[in-house]
C-alpha cells in the first residue's frame, strides 16, 4: 500500500512540475487564464398556485454541474418583461416584490456535481388581484481570480399565480404575406406570415391554438400548433404562419385560431382568423410562357411556310404576295 | 226477488268491488312504491379509481376509489365489482374519507366495504376507499362498477362504472415533473493581459472565452453582457483608463496600431446580433448589452458564445495595473 502511495505522489508531483514549466510558457504568451465555473438553477415550469393573505414557498435548485466546488448568492431582482418572451433585470430589487419575498442570505457553496435547493419564501398581499406574478432572482458567483475578473450569472423567475377570476383580453391579428407577392397574389411555393397576439388587458395570459391550412386542391388540413404560450399585460408574441400549396398554382388558406381562458379557467374564448393567398410557383409561370411561346410557335411555323412556298410559286408577283400576307394576318 | 234484496246485492256489490278497488290501490301503490325505490337508485358521481402500480401482477397494490354519493341513505355496504377479471390478494383498508369505518372482503372479481356503523350519508358527500395488499390482474383494461347499498343490500347508488385502467405487462405508470432549467458555463474566471508598447504582439492582445448555455426552457435564453461604470482602470495616480474602442451597441473595426482601445467582438452558434458580423468590436457598458440569444430550448448540445476581448495600448497609455469586472448574465425567456 505504501508502494503504492508513494507512487502517486510521485506521479502527482512530476504533473505539478509540468504545469508549472506551462505555466511559465504562458507567461510569454501574456495570457492568463484561470479555471472554468459552471451553474446551473432549476425553477418549477408551471405556475406555482398562491393564495391572497397567505405565505407560500417557492422551489429552486441550484446546481454546480463543473468538477470544482461554486459559492454563490441568490437575491431578488426585478425583472422586466419583453416582447416575444424577452426577459431583462431592472438592475434593482423588485418594489412589489422585494419586501415580500424571502431569499436566502449570505453565500452558498455547492459541491462539484451537487445542488442545494432554496426555498423562497413569498408572502402575498390580501389586497392582490388575481394575476399571474413574477419574482426575480439572480445567482451570481462570488468572483474569483485576479485582473480582469470574469462572472458568469443567470438571471431567472418563479412564476406565481394568484388564483381567482380575472378579466382577459387579447387581439390577434395575421401580418403578410411575406416575400414578393402583390396583394394576395403570393410567388412562390408557399405563403408565409406573421401571427401576432397582443394582451390588451391588465393580467397576463396564456394562450394557445393552431393554425390549420387548408388550399383549393386539398381540403383535409395541415395542422401547424401554437404551443401554450405567455403574454403578459401590454406585450405582444409573434409565430411564423406557413402554408404550401398541394398544387404550383393554388388557393392556400390559412385557418388561425387563437383560444385563451375567459373570466375563470372553466370558460375559454376564442379569435379566428381566416386569410386565403393565391400561390403560384415561379416555374408554374415560367412553364405558362414557355407553353404560351410553343403554342404561338406551332400556330406561326405553317402560315410562315405557306407563306414561303406560296411566294416560291409567285414570282415576280410580289405585289399579290404582299397583299395575301396581309389578308392573313386581319384574318 | 224483492227491490230490497236487490238493494242489498247491490250494496254488498259496491262494497266487494270498493274492497278490490282499495286492495288493487294499495297493491299498485306498492308496487309503485318499490319500482319507485329501485328507480331511486342515483348515479354516483366523480367516480376515480387509480392504482399505485399499474404492473400485471404486480403485488401490494393500493386501488384507490373515489366518489360523491348522489341519493341520501344509511350505506351499509360498498360493492366495488372489477369488471373481467378476479381479484387476488388480501385487501386491507388504508383510507376511508366520507364513510364510517369497516370491513373489507374480496370474493371473485368483487370488493366489498361493509361498514361497521352505518349511518345516513347525505347526497353530494365525496367519499375516498383505499384497499392495499391487491394483486393486478393480467394485462388487459378494466373497469370498476361502484354501488352503495344498505346492509340489506337494497342500491342506494349506483352501480356506476370508473374510467378503464389498463395494467400492462412492461409498464409502470410515472409521474416525471422536469424543471425549467439552465445551465450556463464559463471557460476562465479572470484573465491578465501582461501588455508592453514596444512591441506590436505585445502591444494589441486578445483573451477568447467562451460562454456555454444548455436549457430547456421553451422560449430559449437571452444572455447580455456588462461591465464596471468605469471600464477598464488602474489604480494608478489619476486612475487612468483604456478607453472602448467604441460606444456599446456601435460595431467598428478594430483599429491600426498606435492605438489605446478596449473592446470585444462576438461569435458562436448561438444566434449573435448582427452587429458583430465581419469581427466587428463594441465598447462595454455598465447597461447590459445583448450579445447572444436563442428562440427556443437549445437540446443536448449546448450552444456558445465566444467572447474575444481585445486590448490595444501605445506608449500614451500610462503605466499600471487595469483592472475590469465583465459580467454575463443569460436569462430564460418565459413562455
Amino acid at each position: 500500500v505504501d508502494l503504492h502511495a508513494r507512487k502517486r505522489l510521485a506521479f502527482a508531483l512530476a504533473t505539478a512540475m509540468i504545469a508549472v514549466a506551462a505555466g511559465t510558457g504562458a507567461g510569454v504568451a501574456a495570457v492568463q487564464a484561470a479555471t472554468s465555473r459552471s451553474i446551473a438553477v432549476g425553477v418549477p415550469t408551471d405556475p406555482v398556485l398562491v393564495r391572497p393573505g397567505e405565505a407560500s414557498e417557492l422551489p429552486i435548485r441550484v446546481i454546480n454541474p463543473g468538477a470544482t466546488a461554486v459559492t454563490v448568492m441568490v437575491k431578488g431582482e426585478g425583472i422586466r418583461l419583453g416582447n416575444d418572451g424577452h426577459v431583462a433585470l431592472t438592475g434593482r430589487p423588485d418594489p412589489e416584490w422585494s419586501t415580500r419575498a424571502s431569499f436566502p442570505a449570505g453565500e452558498l457553496t455547492i459541491q462539484p456535481q451537487s445542488y442545494v435547493n432554496v426555498t423562497v419564501t413569498v408572502h402575498v398581499p390580501a389586497h392582490l388581484p388575481p394575476n399571474l406574478y413574477f419574482i426575480g432572482f439572480v445567482v451570481t458567483p462570488v468572483a474569483s481570480g485576479s485582473g480582469v475578473v470574469q462572472i458568469n450569472q443567470i438571471a431567472s423567475f418563479v412564476t406565481i399565480n394568484l388564483a381567482g377570476p380575472r378579466t382577459r383580453s387579447l387581439t390577434a391579428t395575421v401580418e403578410g404575406p411575406q416575400g414578393w407577392h402583390i396583394g394576395t397574389f403570393v410567388l412562390g411555393s408557399k405563403v408565409t406570415g406573421t401571427l401576432v397576439v397582443r394582451n390588451t388587458g391588465r393580467t397576463a395570459v396564456q394562450f394557445w391554438g393552431e393554425n390549420n391550412v387548408t388550399s383549393l386542391f386539398r381540403s383535409d388540413p395541415v395542422e401547424q400548433r401554437i404551443p401554450v404560450s405567455l403574454v403578459p399585460a401590454g406585450r405582444y408574441r409573434e409565430f411564423r404562419l406557413s402554408g404550401a400549396g398541394w398544387l404550383p398554382v393554388d388557393i392556400v388558406t390559412l385557418g388561425v385560431s387563437v383560444t385563451y381562458p375567459g373570466r375563470t379557467a372553466v370558460s375559454t374564448r376564442q379569435i379566428l382568423i381566416t386569410r386565403s393567398y393565391w400561390v403560384v410557383a415561379p416555374w408554374a409561370i415560367l412553364a405558362f410562357l414557355v407553353l404560351v411561346a410553343l403554342l404561338a410557335a406551332w400556330w406561326a411555323l405553317p402560315h410562315r411556310q405557306h407563306s414561303r412556298s406560296t411566294s416560291r410559286g409567285r414570282v415576280g408577283r410580289p405585289a399579290t404576295d404582299r397583299l395575301w400576307v396581309k389578308s392573313r394576318s386581319r384574318w | 226477488v224483492s227491490l230490497r234484496s236487490i238493494k242489498r246485492k247491490l250494496r254488498a256489490a259496491s262494497r266487494v268491488s270498493s274492497m278490490t278497488a282499495l286492495v288493487f290501490v294499495i297493491v299498485v301503490g306498492m308496487c309503485a312504491a318499490l319500482t319507485e325505490s329501485v328507480l331511486a337508485a342515483g348515479t354516483l358521481t366523480k367516480i376515480s379509481w387509480s392504482v399505485s402500480n399499474n404492473a400485471a401482477g404486480a403485488t401490494g397494490v393500493n386501488y384507490s376509489y373515489s366518489f360523491t354519493t348522489a341519493t341520501s341513505g344509511t350505506i351499509g355496504l360498498v360493492v366495488f365489482t372489477v369488471s373481467g377479471g378476479t381479484l387476488s390478494g388480501t385487501p386491507t383498508i388504508a383510507a376511508n374519507y366520507g364513510i364510517g369505518a369497516g370491513s373489507v372482503a374480496e370474493v371473485g372479481n368483487t370488493i366489498t366495504y361493509t361498514v361497521t356503523t352505518p349511518v345516513t350519508v347525505a347526497a353530494g358527500i365525496p367519499v375516498l376507499l383505499e384497499f392495499g395488499g391487491n394483486t393486478n390482474m393480467a394485462a388487459g383494461a378494466y373497469t370498476t362498477a361502484i354501488k352503495t347499498e344498505t346492509s340489506a343490500a337494497v342500491a342506494i347508488d349506483g352501480p356506476t362504472n370508473s374510467q378503464s385502467l389498463t395494467f400492462a405487462a412492461t409498464s409502470t405508470a410515472e409521474t416525471i415533473v422536469v424543471t425549467q432549467s439552465l445551465t450556463f458555463t464559463l471557460n476562465n474566471t479572470a484573465f491578465t493581459l501582461t501588455m508592453d508598447p514596444s512591441l506590436a504582439s505585445l502591444a494589441d492582445q486578445t483573451n477568447v472565452s467562451t460562454l456555454t448555455v444548455l436549457t430547456n426552457a421553451n422560449s430559449g435564453y437571452t444572455v447580455s453582457v456588462a461591465d464596471n461604470t468605469t471600464g477598464l482602470q488602474s489604480s494608478s495616480v489619476g486612475n487612468p483608463t483604456i478607453p472602448d474602442v467604441a460606444t456599446a451597441g456601435t460595431y467598428v473595426s478594430w483599429p491600426a496600431a498606435p492605438a489605446s482601445a478596449s473592446g470585444y467582438t462576438v461569435s458562436g452558434t448561438a444566434t449573435i446580433p448582427t452587429g458583430f458580423s465581419g469581427t466587428k468590436y463594441t465598447g462595454l457598458a455598465s447597461t447590459a448589452q445583448q450579445i447572444a440569444s436563442s428562440g427556443g430550448p437549445t437540446g443536448t448540445t449546448a450552444q456558445s458564445i465566444i467572447v474575444t476581448n481585445q486590448v490595444a495600448i501605445d506608449y500614451a497609455t500610462a503605466t499600471g495595473t487595469y483592472t475590469d469586472t465583465i459580467v454575463y448574465t443569460v436569462t430564460p425567456n418565459y413562455s
